[in-house]
């Protein structure tokens, strides 16, 4: 079987970071639009 | 508002729906006879001796339950159209929730006495015993039922108003039922092939999960005054899609056997094709969307493409970023100019510029219109990504779940794979409102301005 266990991470890492990321965004812009 | 008062004011509203069905029994007979006729033509449509009764059992099923419950849910507020009804139930001293929940009881009601004529009227037909997994069946039913008259009654006040409110309904509601009936066929056909209990428990669950969310966010969904609580349900969809999907990454990594070809870079699949999937669903939705904006100059339909745009970018980002993480190791490159992987990153720059467009018109309609024609041609371009593995030499595999035939996937892994669309939809979901209640809060900032 192939070893190839870092780029499972890699992709799992990088998937949660983008996911999380724009969680963060929505949640930031919103909070700027009520203060307005 | 008191809870009290609002299961009275609920009640008040659900008891004049039955009433007024109990008067006519206009159109629950109407519905039962359809019932009775969609039996019918998949009876001459089918070929018994290429499948079993038992295997086409659960599609004809829920199929016909679909058509019913899509008939049924059509109703529940162009009743209200009749002498301006709907402007005095608004009127009401009684909050909008109530509403909805008396019509969501009222719309039980009904799609639940169609199911008790279509499950005998199945039995009978097609020759299937029921009557040893009623208890079990009754639960499956139930629960798929909860979920979907929910996510229908809230799309059929949203769509009550529009020009084809008729066409309209089934379009946006069939996406979001594809996944609790997929769920749904899965568990009946388990039961009526008589295998345990203990093989249906996860796709219960994900059907409870999904009743769960879309009764949340019902109440809250309509009415301009609620974009705070639009905004609260958006968020609290997205925290349950982001904890649900540590349990993907749980299930994925420790409970899910290893490829024996492809090793462990195998399981960036899990991530990969759901997100590839809500990336062009959503572009889908958002042409869908386009095209009704167009005919009806609905807002709602513009705020919801341009949310729909946004969160399809960031789901096309993911399948950009765990595609090439995936290739490396399988094809030996991060990168090759085939046709799936083209057509992808065309997509991406298609949402880039859509989005790039709306935030470069100022004028809110010359926005929406402009925008709506380069929807509609980005929709277009979703069956050309879809279909390219068949059309052109590609080093990119073949669909082995979204294909004809039977999912190429061993039982562990397909149950892991639709876990992960299960909570990529519920982030889909979560995003999408988060990112509509923004669009309002955006536009009462201009309009105070």
């Amino acid at each position: 079987m192939p070893e190839n266990g870092g780029y499972m991470i890699a992709a799992y890492v990088v998937v949660g970071a983008i996911l999380i990321g724009y969680s963060l965004s929505l949640y930031l812009r919103a909070r700027r639009s009520l203060r307005a | 508002m008191r809870s009290p008062d609002l299961l009275r004011h609920a009640w008040t509203v659900a008891s004049k729906d039955l009433l007024v069905e109990f008067r006519s029994r206009t159109a629950i007979l109407s519905v039962a006879v359809f019932v009775v006729l969609v039996l019918v033509v998949f009876n001459f449509g089918r070929d018994a001796t290429a499948v079993s009764n038992v295997d086409l059992a659960p599609s004809i099923l829920w199929v016909t339950f679909t058509f019913a419950a899509i008939l049924a849910l059509n109703r529940a507020f162009q009743l209200e159209l009749e002498n301006q009804a709907l402007e005095g139930l608004l009127l009401a001293p009684i909050d909008r929730s109530s509403i909805y929940l008396g019509k969501l009881i009222a719309n039980l009601v009904f799609v639940s006495t169609i199911e008790v004529i279509g499950v005998p009227l199945v039995a009978l037909f097609f020759n299937v015993p029921v009557i040893q997994y009623l208890g079990p069946l009754v639960l499956t039913i139930a629960l798929a039922t909860v979920g979907f008259v929910a996510i229908g009654t809230l799309f059929s006040a949203m769509t009550v108003r529009t020009r084809f409110a008729e066409l309209l309904l089934p379009v946006l509601l069939l996406p979001f039922m594809i996944l609790p009936l997929s769920w749904a066929v899965l568990a009946t056909g388990r039961l009526l092939a008589g295998r345990p209990l203990s093989e249906i428990a996860g796709w219960l669950n994900m059907l409870a999960v999904y009743d769960f969310v879309f009764h949340s966010c019902g109440p809250s969904f309509p009415g301009d005054g609620e974009r705070m609580r639009m905004l609260q349900v958006g968020r609290w969809i997205t925290a349950v899609g982001l904890v649900l999907l540590a349990g993907v990454y749980v299930r994925a990594l420790a409970y899910t056997p290893v490829e024996a070809s492809q090793g462990l870079a195998q399981k960036i699949f899990y991530l990969h094709v759901p997100a590839a999937i809500w990336a062009e669903t959503a572009m889908v939705l958002v042409g869908l969307a386009s095209v009704f904006y167009l005919f009806t100059k609905d807002q709602r339909l513009d705020r919801f493409a341009a949310a729909s745009a946004e969160v399809g970018t960031i789901f096309c980002a993911i399948v950009l970023t765990s595609g090439p993480i995936w290739g490396k190791p399988i094809w030996g490159t991060w990168w090759t100019w085939d046709a799936r992987l083209t057509s992808t990153l065309f997509l991406f720059l298609l949402y880039a510029g859509y989005l790039l467009l709306r935030s470069a018109v100022t004028d809110p309609g010359a926005r929406a219109r402009f925008s709506a024609v380069l929807g509609i041609c980005g929709m277009c371009e979703v069956p050309f990504i879809h279909l390219s593995v068949y059309m052109f030499p590609t080093l990119h595999p073949m669909p082995i779940v979204l294909q004809p035939g039977r999912p190429k996937l061993p039982g562990s892994m397909l149950a892991t794979w639709l876990f992960s669309l299960g909570v990529f939809t519920l982030l889909y979901v979560g995003f999408v409102v988060q990112r509509y209640a923004l669009s309002y809060l955006r536009e009462q900032r201009e309009s105070h301005a």
